[in-house]
């Protein structure tokens, strides 16, 4: 079990939480070539360590999250509200 | 499935929650009428009662007006509504039956000129709500279905959570119902039951309405340990 502390609702379960992905920059959608946004969509860098995440929490305050994860141990360093849009 | 009423005018609305008996209308809405039960484990269908869903910035005017936190939930005493901070940005108010379009335009009114983007919503019909009552056994039914801590320490009167029940993202409200003069009814799970000083510890939970009965027959089968009654509301269930 894996748990994650949401800033806005504390400590929950990670099965509350919906994951999104590796965070990284979306690439512009005017000017994307279709290998750029293949990459984009379905490359990752998948590190053995510290991983900047998307996650949502579906079950709790519905806002998605900025989450750096350690991929070996799990351990949760930073949550914190993504950025609006 | 129920009868209506012979000249009864008007639609009928329904919880999604199956009446244990005949229901009964009463303005409007289907009222299970099963005897009530005073004390021990017990769970009763509420979703009748009028819910509004607000949402607005989470530190704008409107927050400050509503003046309930996050995680928090406050009662009026005049308008006997509940207002309920069920995360960042959003509250439902819960009021008396038949009163959802009087809190939307009262709402609307408050707030509407506030400049900033406000939505009110009436979601009594696209809600399911019940009420789980009783001394700590209900920490128990609670516990066996959700990982949240429900002790005293951790989420007193008047705590709002939103969170995985039986796994289904369910809104729990811990609202006690107040003292009352001790009754002579038995404790049905051997617990203390209702009566004495300090108020019955008791939870409303809400869900979509589609998963309402999910909900309650969950409750239902999570409380059967402890001898769960199921009835129709009372005046003191709100």
């Amino acid at each position: 079990m894996m748990r994650i502390p949401c800033p806005y609702c504390g400590p929950r379960n990670s099965s509350e939480f919906a994951y999104k992905g590796e965070s990284r920059p979306r690439p512009e959608v005017g000017s994307v070539t279709p290998a750029q946004w293949r990459a984009y969509l379905y490359d990752h860098a998948n590190p053995e360590g510290w991983v900047a995440e998307g996650w949502y929490h579906r079950a709790g305050c519905r806002r998605y999250l900025k989450v750096e994860r350690h991929t070996l141990t799990n351990e949760v360093r930073s949550v914190t509200p993504a950025a609006r849009p | 499935m129920a009868e209506s009423k012979a000249g009864v005018a008007g639609p009928v609305a329904r919880s999604p929650i199956r009446p244990s008996g005949a229901p009964v209308l009463v303005d409007g809405w289907e009222h299970d009428i099963t005897p009530p039960v005073c004390a021990g484990l017990r769970l009763c269908d509420l979703s009748w009662l009028a819910k509004v869903s607000l949402r607005a910035s989470m530190d704008g005017a409107t927050a400050a007006g509503l003046a309930v936190g996050r995680g928090r939930a406050a009662r009026d005493a005049a308008t006997r509504r509940l207002v309920v901070g069920s995360g960042p940005g959003e509250w439902m108010v819960i009021g008396p039956q038949g009163q959802g379009p009087a809190i939307v335009a009262e709402l609307d009114e408050r707030f509407g000129s506030a400049g900033e983007l406000v939505s009110v919503v009436d979601l009594t019909h696209g809600r399911a709500l019940v009420r789980l009552s009783g001394a700590d056994a209900v920490v128990g039914v609670l516990s066996k279905l959700c990982a949240l801590d429900f002790s005293d320490r951790a989420a007193p009167d008047g705590t709002a959570l939103r969170s995985s029940v039986a796994s289904l993202v369910t809104d729990i409200v811990r609202d006690d119902l107040p003292a009352t003069l001790p009754t002579t009814a038995p404790a049905a799970g051997g617990g203390p039951g209702a009566g004495g000083l300090a108020g019955e510890r008791s939870y409303l939970l809400h869900c979509e309405r589609s998963s309402g009965q999910y909900l309650f027959d969950a409750l239902a089968d999570a409380g059967r340990d402890h001898a769960i009654a199921v009835y129709g509301a009372t005046e003191r269930d709100w």
